[in-house]
C-alpha cells in the first residue's frame, strides 16, 4: 500500500476517533451512523435504469410507474435501513484479565430501546468475519473474541456494527470504540528466578517441609499442631491423637526485583517479572514485587498475584490510550 | 463477503421460488408450452435438490440447459427478434437461475430479475387487472427480499408485512414522480414488433379477412367527442382505401400526400372535433371520419383523404382531429392517373357480374339511378348478412357471391359493388375501417372494438367528390343503425348479456377502463402539463424548477429534522449537569498534567470511574488544594439540595448558579 494511502487512512482513523470517542456505552445516533449503497444496491440501480429505459422507449407509462415505485422503494429503504440500527445501545462489560497473546472474549450487550425489533445485525472487527445477530428484541448478549497485543488497559480496535436489513440495497454501519475495562498482563517469559543477592533458585534449594499439599501419612500429635489437621476418625477408633502429614514445597520468600534485570529493556523486564510472579504463585511461595515507583509487600494468593500482575501491566502506562 | 456467502435456509428459498413461479404465471398465456414445461421442470429440479436425492447441476448440465433454452426460443420464434422472443429468452434465463441459487449473494439477481419480469408484462397487457396482479407479485417478491435478510430465522408473514409496508411508504413519492417527471421521447427507435402481430385491419382485403375480426372483442380505439355529438349512422371511421383489384383481392395503391392538409376539409360544413386514443396496431394508419383536418402534428393527409402517422404505432397514441359530418368527400375532379386507377379492372374476371352491371347501366338513366337499382337488387333479392358465408373456390368469386351463394359480410358487398361500379367505368374504391362505436355516458367516450371493423365503398360523382355507399346497410340496416350485435345476434362474439345490471357493470368497468387509459396509460406531454397547471396554476418552466427545488430542500430538511429528533438524547437531570461539569474539569486537569492537548484524547482512568459527587470533589481538592473550601461548599450545596429533609433536588436557577460558580473557580486556576 502506498504511503499516501496510509496517510489518508491514518487521518481518517484519527478523525473517526475524535468524532466517536471511546466509551463504555454507545447509543447509535445519526452522528455515528454511516449509510451507503452496496454492490447489490448498485446492481439494483442498474436494473432499475434498464427498466426505466424500457419504459421510455416503449412509451409505456405502466412500466415507468413500476420504475418509479422501485426508485421510491430505494429511497424508503435508506430510511428503513437507517432506522433498523438507529438508537441501538451497545454496552461493553468488563472483560477478564488476560495475558498478551491470549484469546479473550469481550462481553457486549445490545439494548434495543424501540418497540420494533432490530434484525440482521453483524458485529465484528472486520466486514468478512462478522458475527450475525438475527434478531434483537430488547436485549441480547454477545461475545467477541479478541487477542490483545499490548499490555496495559485492554485497547480494543474499532468494532464494526452493520446491517443491510431489510432490502440489502444499502449497508448501514457504525464504528464502535468501546472501553472494556480490562487489564492485559505482559506475556510471561519463563526464566529461572534470580533474587536480588544474585543467587539463582535451584530445585535443590527447595526443602520439603510440612505444608498443605499432598497427603503423606500420619504422625503423633505434637503440641502446636493445628486442630484442623488432627485425624479425628483415627482418634475415634484408636483414642490416639494423630496429625495428618502433607508433602509440600516449602514456600520461600522471594523478592521479584526490577533491578536484578538491569540491562534488559523495559518490556522484557516486565515479561520476566510476570513469569516469575506466576512461577512463585504456582510454587506457593510468598513474594514481593519491587518496580520503580511501586513496591508491593510480601504476600501470596490469587489476589496478591493479580495485584502484582496488574502493577506490571500498568507500569509506566499512566492513562489508557 | 462472508456474510453473504452463507446458505439461504430452505423456507426462504421455497418462498423465493414461489415468487418466480408467480411471475411465470403472469406471462403464461403467451408462452409456448415447452417453455412452461421447461420452467416447471427447472423449478422442480431445484425443489428436489432439497431432499438430496437429485444432484446439483454441474457446469456441463448448466451449459446443456442454457443451450436448450436458446434452441427452444429459436425453434419457437425463429431468428426474427420480437418482443415475445426476447421476453421468452429472459424467462428461460430467470427460470434456470434458481438452480444455482444457494447463497445470499446469488439470490439478489433472481429477485431483481423477477421485478423486471413483472414489469415487462405491460409490454403486452395493460388493463387495470394486469396492474393489480403485477403489484401483488411485486409485493410477494419484496417480501422474499426481506425474508432473505432474516437469514436463519425466516418469518414469512412478518417479511410480507414489512415488504407491503415498505411498498405503501414508497407510493407517495412514486406518485409524485409519476405526476411531475416529464416523459421523454424514445431514446432510440424501436422497431421490434410483437410476434403475433396485433389484431386489426390488414392492408389488403380478401374474402374472410374481416370475418376474423368479427369474432374479436378487443378494443381498437376510443373516441372522445370534444364538442358535438356524432350520430350512429355517421360513425364511419376511415382507415385507408383499397384501389387495386386483381380479381381476388383488393389492395392499397400508392398514394400521394395531399397538397394541403385541409384539402378535404370544408370550414362551412358542420363538423365535429374529437380525440382518438388508438391501441398500438404496428401500422401507420389512423382513423377519422370524412374530410378531416388533423389538429396534432406528425400526421400526414393522403390524396385519398386518409390520415397516416409518420411513425408506426407500437404504443398507444392520442391525436386530435376535426372532421366534417358528411357523406360526401369533396373533390372537384380526378387526375388522369387517378381516373385510370379507380376504374381499372383485371381483364376477363367475373364476366357475369360485368355483364350484369352493363345491362343495369343501359336500363338506368344516370349514376344515382344505377346505384338505386343496385340497391334494390341487393336488398330485394335473397341476400343475407353473415359472418360465416363459407368459402369460394372458383376464380370468379364475385360472380359466385352475387348470383349463387348470396350470403356474406361487409367485404363481400363492398368489393362487389365497387367492382360493379368500375365495370361501367365509374371511379370507385373500397374503404376499410371501423363502423360504429359503443357509447359510454360515464366516460363520455365511444369505444370501438375490433368486431366493428367494416368495409364500404366510395363512388366518385363528377364535380362533387366521393360519396359514401354502404351496401351492407342495404342488406342489413341494423348493422349500421345499431351495430354488429343487432345485425347478427347469433354470430356476435362480443358482450351480449341482456341482464341490465351486468350491462351497467360493464358500462362502469368501461368507464373505469377509459379513465385508466386516460390517466395511467397516456398521461404525458400536453395532458401532463394540463394536470400540473390545474394543480398549481400557470407556471413557467423556471418557476416549476424553483418550486421543485424548494420542495426537495424542504423534504431534505424534513428528513434531517426527523433523524435529529429520532436520535435526540435522553434528558439530563440537573444534578447530572453539575456532576458532569465537575467531572469534565477533573479529567481536563489530568489530561493537561499528562501533556495531552485535548481532554477527549485520553480515556478516563479506571480509578476515576464511578466516583460520587463527593468523590469528584475530593479528587479535585487533591489536585487543587487551594480551592478546598469552595469545592466543599459546592458539594454541600448539592448534597443539601438532594438529601436534606424536604429537599426536591436542584432546580433550574440553582443549577445555573452552581454552574457559573464552577466556571469562576476554573478561571482562578
Amino acid at each position: 500500500m502506498s504511503i499516501g494511502l496510509n496517510v489518508i487512512r491514518h487521518r481518517f482513523n484519527a478523525w473517526l476517533k475524535k468524532r466517536l470517542p471511546l466509551s463504555e456505552e454507545i447509543q447509535l445516533s445519526q452522528k455515528r451512523i454511516f449509510i451507503f449503497p452496496n454492490k447489490v444496491g448498485f446492481l439494483f440501480l442498474v436494473l432499475l435504469g434498464l427498466l426505466l429505459v424500457t419504459g421510455i422507449n416503449y412509451q409505456n407509462n405502466l412500466i415507468l410507474s413500476i420504475g418509479f415505485i422501485m426508485v421510491s422503494l430505494f429511497v424508503t429503504s435508506i430510511i428503513a435501513t437507517y432506522q433498523n440500527i438507529a438508537s441501538l445501545v451497545i454496552k461493553a462489560s468488563a472483560c477478564d484479565a488476560c495475558f498478551v497473546g491470549d484469546t479473550v472474549s469481550l462481553p457486549l450487550t445490545l439494548n434495543n430501546p424501540n418497540k420494533t425489533s432490530k434484525a440482521g445485525l453483524f458485529v465484528g472487527f472486520d466486514h468478512s468475519h462478522a458475527q450475525l445477530i438475527p434478531v434483537v428484541e430488547s436485549q441480547q448478549n454477545i461475545r467477541l473474541s479478541y487477542v490483545p497485543q499490548q499490555r496495559g488497559y485492554i485497547n480494543v480496535p474499532k468494532i464494526k456494527l452493520f446491517s443491510v436489513y431489510p432490502l440489502g440495497l444499502l449497508t448501514c454501519w457504525s464504528w464502535l470504540y468501546l472501553d472494556f475495562n480490562g487489564v492485559v498482563y505482559p506475556k510471561p517469559v519463563e526464566l529461572p528466578f534470580r533474587s536480588s543477592d544474585g543467587e539463582g533458585l535451584d530445585d535443590t534449594d527447595q526443602s520439603i517441609q510440612s505444608g498443605m499439599d499432598e497427603f503423606d501419612g500420619l504422625r503423633m500429635y505434637q503440641k502446636g499442631d493445628s486442630l484442623k489437621r488432627v485425624a479425628w476418625k483415627q482418634y475415634a477408633k484408636t483414642q490416639q491423637l494423630m496429625t495428618k502429614q502433607y508433602l509440600d514445597y516449602q514456600g520461600d520468600e522471594r523478592c521479584l526485583d526490577w533491578s536484578v534485570l538491569s540491562g534488559f529493556d523495559v518490556e522484557y523486564r516486565l515479561q520476566v517479572l510476570c513469569g516469575w510472579a506466576l512461577q512463585a504463585h504456582q510454587q506457593q511461595s510468598e513474594f514481593s514485587l519491587k518496580i520503580p515507583g511501586q513496591t508491593i509487600p510480601l504476600g501470596s494468593g490469587e489476589q496478591h498475584l493479580h495485584q502484582c500482575l496488574k502493577a506490571l501491566a500498568l507500569f509506566n502506562y499512566g492513562v489508557k490510550k | 463477503m462472508a456474510f453473504n456467502a452463507s446458505l439461504i435456509p430452505q423456507p426462504t428459498l421455497v418462498f423465493l421460488f414461489f415468487n418466480v413461479f408467480a411471475a411465470l404465471m403472469l406471462h403464461v398465456t403467451r408462452l409456448p408450452l415447452w417453455l412452461i414445461v421447461f420452467s416447471l421442470a427447472a423449478l422442480s429440479w431445484r425443489m428436489f435438490m432439497f431432499s438430496g436425492r437429485v444432484p446439483k447441476p454441474n457446469w456441463y448440465m448448466k451449459l446443456a440447459l442454457v443451450s436448450a433454452g436458446f434452441y427452444g426460443v429459436y425453434a419457437s420464434y425463429g431468428t426474427d427478434l420480437t418482443i415475445e422472443s426476447m421476453v421468452s429468452l429472459l424467462i428461460a434465463g430467470v427460470m434456470l437461475k434458481p438452480l444455482e441459487v444457494e447463497k445470499h449473494q446469488s439470490s439478489y439477481l433472481l429477485i431483481f430479475l423477477n421485478y423486471f419480469l413483472c414489469a415487462l408484462l405491460f409490454l403486452f397487457d395493460r388493463t387495470p387487472l394486469d396492474f393489480l396482479l403485477v403489484i401483488v407479485v411485486m409485493t410477494l417478491t419484496l417480501g422474499s427480499q426481506v425474508l432473505v435478510h432474516l437469514y436463519d430465522q425466516p418469518n414469512r408473514m412478518a417479511s410480507l408485512k414489512l415488504g407491503f409496508g415498505l411498498l405503501l411508504k414508497s407510493l407517495p413519492l412514486a406518485l409524485l414522480l409519476f405526476l411531475v417527471l416529464p416523459r421523454l421521447g424514445p431514446l432510440w427507435t424501436l422497431t421490434v414488433p410483437t410476434q403475433s402481430g396485433v389484431v386489426g385491419l390488414s392492408d389488403s382485403m380478401s374474402p374472410g379477412s374481416i370475418a376474423q375480426l368479427g369474432e374479436n372483442d378487443e378494443l381498437a380505439f376510443r373516441v372522445k367527442l370534444l364538442d358535438n355529438p356524432l350520430p350512429m349512422n355517421q360513425r364511419y371511421w376511415r382507415a385507408f382505401t383499397l384501389s387495386e383489384f386483381d380479381g381476388e383481392t383488393w389492395q392499397q395503391g400508392r398514394f400521394y400526400q395531399a397538397n394541403r392538409a385541409s384539402d378535404f376539409f370544408n370550414d362551412d360544413q358542420p363538423s365535429v372535433r374529437y380525440e382518438i386514443m388508438i391501441e398500438p396496431h404496428e401500422k401507420n394508419w389512423l382513423f377519422a371520419i370524412g374530410g378531416s383536418k388533423p389538429l396534432t402534428p406528425e400526421i400526414t393527409v393522403h390524396s385519398d383523404a386518409t390520415l397516416e402517422s409518420r411513425k408506426r404505432l407500437y404504443n398507444q397514441w392520442q391525436y386530435k382531429v376535426e372532421s366534417n359530418i358528411s357523406e360526401l368527400l369533396p373533390q372537384s375532379n380526378l387526375s388522369r392517373s387517378e381516373r385510370i386507377r379507380y376504374t381499372r379492372l383485371p381483364s376477363g374476371s367475373n364476366e357475369k357480374a360485368q355483364d350484369f352491371a352493363r345491362q343495369l347501366n343501359e336500363q338506368t338513366a344516370d349514376l344515382p339511378q344505377f346505384i338505386s337499382a343496385l340497391r334494390s337488387f341487393i336488398s330485394d333479392k335473397d341476400f343475407s348478412y353473415t359472418l360465416s358465408p363459407g368459402t369460394f373456390d372458383g376464380d370468379d368469386q364475385i360472380d359466385e357471391f352475387l348470383f349463387e351463394s348470396k350470403s356474406g359480410f361487409c367485404s363481400y358487398y363492398a368489393g362487389s359493388v365497387a367492382f360493379l361500379l368500375r365495370s361501367i367505368d365509374v371511379p370507385a374504391r373500397v374503404v376499410l375501417g371501423y363502423m360504429g362505436g359503443e357509447e359510454n355516458q360515464l366516460s363520455n367516450a365511444l369505444s370501438v372494438y375490433q368486431y366493428d371493423a367494416h368495409a364500404w365503398v366510395e363512388v366518385f360523382f363528377e364535380g362533387q367528390g366521393w360519396l359514401r355507399l354502404d351496401p351492407t346497410a342495404w342488406v342489413a340496416p341494423e348493422r349500421v343503425e345499431s351495430g354488429l350485435q343487432r345485425a347478427i345476434p347469433s354470430e356476435f362474439q362480443g358482450f351480449k348479456s341482456q341482464s341490465p345490471w351486468l350491462r351497467e357493470l360493464r358500462k362502469r368497468w368501461q368507464a373505469f377502463d377509459y379513465y385508466w387509459n386516460d390517466w395511467m396509460l397516456s398521461y404525458k406531454g400536453n395532458q401532463q402539463q394540463a394536470i400540473l397547471q390545474d394543480l398549481w396554476g400557470e407556471r413557467t418552466a423556471n418557476e416549476l424548477i424553483g418550486i421543485l427545488t424548494v420542495a426537495f430542500v424542504l423534504l431534505g430538511l424534513g428528513l434531517f429534522s426527523f433523524l435529529w429528533w429520532d436520535q435526540k438524547s435522553k434528558p439530563v437531570s440537573y444534578e447530572q449537569k453539575v456532576y458532569q461539569a465537575l467531572f469534565t474539569w477533573l479529567v481536563t486537569i489530568d489530561a493537561a498534567n499528562q501533556g495531552a492537548v485535548d481532554r477527549k484524547s485520553i480515556a478516563i482512568p479506571l480509578h476515576l470511574k464511578g466516583l460520587t459527587m463527593q468523590g469528584v470533589c475530593r479528587e479535585l481538592t487533591k489536585r487543587l488544594p487551594h480551592l478546598e473550601a469552595s469545592l466543599n461548599a459546592l458539594n454541600k450545596q448539592v448534597s443539601a439540595a438532594l438529601y436534606q429533609p424536604n429537599a426536591n433536588g436542584l432546580d433550574k436557577s440553582k443549577t445555573r448558579q452552581l454552574l457559573s460558580m464552577i466556571k469562576i473557580l476554573k478561571k482562578t486556576v
